[in-house]
């Protein structure tokens, strides 16, 4: 059997409203019984009096002449009343003077009058009545009644009762299944509404409004919930979206970050070792020249003094070159280059360049330079000067002995192209992609003296000039520099980067 | 006389050391890479060797290997002028047998302290 908390709310109402009404109709049929049962004892009791005082009046007669069958006749005649079922007649002084019964039945009489008056006596209801003439009293009336009427009426009274009761419960139970499903359906609309959101999780369904009752507002109200749920969720999943975004920036940034000073540590260490081998080098050179003309004495040729001089100044002059090259980045990583364009003819350009080399340059090599007709450009001559000299002293650098350099310029749709191609080592296929990074140097270079800052401040100074290079490079074969930049610069003059 | 072999790739830094030890009275004798240095330490077995690091070709490591590889070369002091100052890498050279380091840039009376010093500890 369901407890009542498992029972359907349909049930339920159902159940209460049988109950109510089956109590309310229960308690109106007592009460009604109750006072027709109190009702119907008064009106026996008023009828028998009423019977008794007639039949005394007619019986005074017959007592006061003594006349026996008078008194018979007259107590027959209560044949009439089919409820009284025995009386008799007692004289003045209490004897026994006539008697009647109805039917066959015995009924024993009381020996001696009681006191008047009428009462229920079990399921009869006996009275005495005087029986009076002027002020003498000349006997008393005996009658017993039945209740049979009584219980015929009762019977036909508990009949209509049930039958009140039962059609009363009956249209209760009709009238009820069809009220109570203006409550419970509405109820029962929205339990299914909620267990379908909750099973599917979707926020933008909404339970139906019936009435504009408490349920109506409880619809409205849950309806209201769903939306500020569903706004929630938006929220939520907006807010998540922002976190998981914000996230990703973060580990980006910290991955930035993280490799930003990877590449700084690596390139402190770059410099380090640079720094311990490009300036001990000429320090070494220094420090010996000082200490062999120490040696030398006064009376040493002033030649070999010369000499040494020569190799200091050529050693400061290379200490000053990397400073320089210092000085140049720092300057070009703080914007703090200054661009001063002017007209120049870069073939006149470019054998001043070659001619500035020829000191440089190891036993039989030599710089070919090819150009085509007049060349006029509006650019920078001082960066345009150092990238030449740079990717030309590095082409003498690293190649050997009689190896032939070409410098190729021209000039075609307003870009000038350089190219600088030599016959040395070349740079090794794995190590092409870092060339232009700062202080970085080949593998196998490590001997030859060098920063690794040249190529990383032409890519720069070539930046500068609104221009790009490139290179190609075989391992031992050679390598060939392509620097290409617009004929005339795009800044008027004097720009401060 | 005694014999020092030099090998070192630059040139000002050679030809000064070179001359420097000259005055010092040994005679020198000069290489400018690990390659050539091993042929004439096999060659002319020299009382002592002096050789930089970073040469082409071959370096000074390679070429002390290549030294300890020679029954005839394997005894004679080995010292390296370095521009480096790794720790780490003068002890990994000292734990190979390498005798010496002179750091550069250096002073004369270090190197002729050095080479005296060997020179000495070899005799005896």
């Amino acid at each position: 059997m369901k407890s009542p908390k498992n029972i359907s709310i349909q049930k339920k109402l159902l159940k209460f409203i049988l109950m109510i009404s089956g109590i309310i109709l229960f308690v109106t049929c007592i009460a009604f019984s109750v006072c027709e049962y109190y009702t119907f004892r008064s009106t026996t009791l008023l009828n028998l009096s009423t019977i008794g005082k007639v039949i005394a009046a007619n019986s005074t007669a017959a007592l006061a002449f003594d006349n026996n069958l008078d008194a018979e006749e007259i107590l027959t005649a209560l044949k009439a009343e089919s409820h009284v079922i025995a009386a008799c007649l007692y004289d003045k002084d209490g004897n026994l003077f006539s008697q009647y019964t109805s039917g066959s039945s015995v009924h024993p009489f009381p020996e001696k009058p009681e006191e008047d008056g009428y009462r229920f006596e079990h399921f009869y209801v006996i009275g005495f009545e005087p029986v009076i003439l002027g002020n003498n009293r000349l006997g008393t009336l005996y009658m017993k009644s039945d209740l049979k009427a009584m219980f015929a009426r009762f019977k036909i009274w508990g009949i209509i009762l049930i039958s009140v009761l039962l059609g009363g419960f009956a249209l209760a139970y009709f009238l009820s299944g069809i009220l109570q499903k203006s409550i419970s359906r509405p109820i029962l609309a929205l339990a299914e509404t909620v267990k379908e959101i909750s099973n599917v999780m979707d926020y933008s369904m909404r339970a139906k409004r019936s009435d504009n009752d408490e349920l109506g507002l409880l619809t409205t109200a849950f309806n209201q919930m769903l939306t500020q749920i569903q706004e929630q969720n938006l929220e939520i999943k907006s807010f998540n979206h922002m976190l998981e975004q914000k996230v990703i920036e973060r580990t980006l940034e910290l991955t930035d970050s993280l490799e930003r000073e990877q590449e700084m540590n690596e390139m402190k260490s770059r410099f380090v070792s640079m720094a311990s081998h490009e300036f001990r080098t000429p320090l070494t050179a220094i420090l010996s020249s000082i200490s062999l003309i120490e040696m030398y004495g006064t009376d040493q040729e002033d030649v070999k003094k010369g000499k040494q001089i020569e190799r200091i100044k050529s050693s400061v002059k290379n200490l000053t070159h990397i400073l320089n090259d210092f000085l140049s980045l720092e300057k070009m990583e703080h914007g703090k280059v200054e661009i001063e364009n002017e007209k120049f003819d870069l073939n006149e350009f470019s054998k001043d360049i070659i001619e500035e080399l020829k000191g440089m340059l190891k036993q039989g090599q030599s710089i070919n330079f090819s150009g085509g007709g007049v060349m006029d450009l509006f650019q920078d001559k001082t960066i345009l000067k150092n990238v030449l000299l740079n990717l030309l002293s590095n082409a003498i650098k690293y190649s050997e002995v009689d190896k032939e350099i070409n410098l190729l310029a021209s000039v075609s749709n307003n870009l000038v192209s350089i190219i600088v191609r030599d016959q040395g080592i070349g740079i090794p296929a794995g190590e092409q992609k870092n060339m232009f990074g700062k202080f970085f140097r080949a593998k196998n270079v490590s001997h030859i003296e060098g920063t690794g800052l040249g190529l990383n401040i032409v890519k720069k100074y070539i930046e500068l000039l609104d221009g790009t290079i490139c290179f190609e490079s075989k391992h031992k074969q050679g390598t060939s520099f392509t620097v290409e930049f617009p004929q005339n610069s795009k800044y008027e003059n004097n720009i401060a980067y | 006389m005694k014999t020092i072999l030099l090998i070192e790739d630059n040139l000002s830094i050679r030809e000064n050391t070179c001359e420097l030890l000259e005055l010092e009275g040994y005679k020198v004798i000069c290489a400018s890479n690990g390659k050539t240095g091993l042929q004439l330490a096999k060659k002319e077995l020299p009382d002592i060797i002096l050789s930089d690091v970073a040469m082409p070709m071959m370096n000074g490591h390679e070429l002390f290997a290549a030294l300890k590889k020679d029954s005839s070369t394997r005894d004679i002091p080995f010292v390296l002028l370095t521009s480096s100052v790794e720790k780490k890498e003068i002890q990994a050279a000292l734990e190979k047998g390498v005798n010496g380091f002179i750091g550069k840039p250096f002073e004369k009376d270090v190197l002729f302290q050095k080479i005296s010093f060997l020179l000495l500890e070899n005799n005896s």
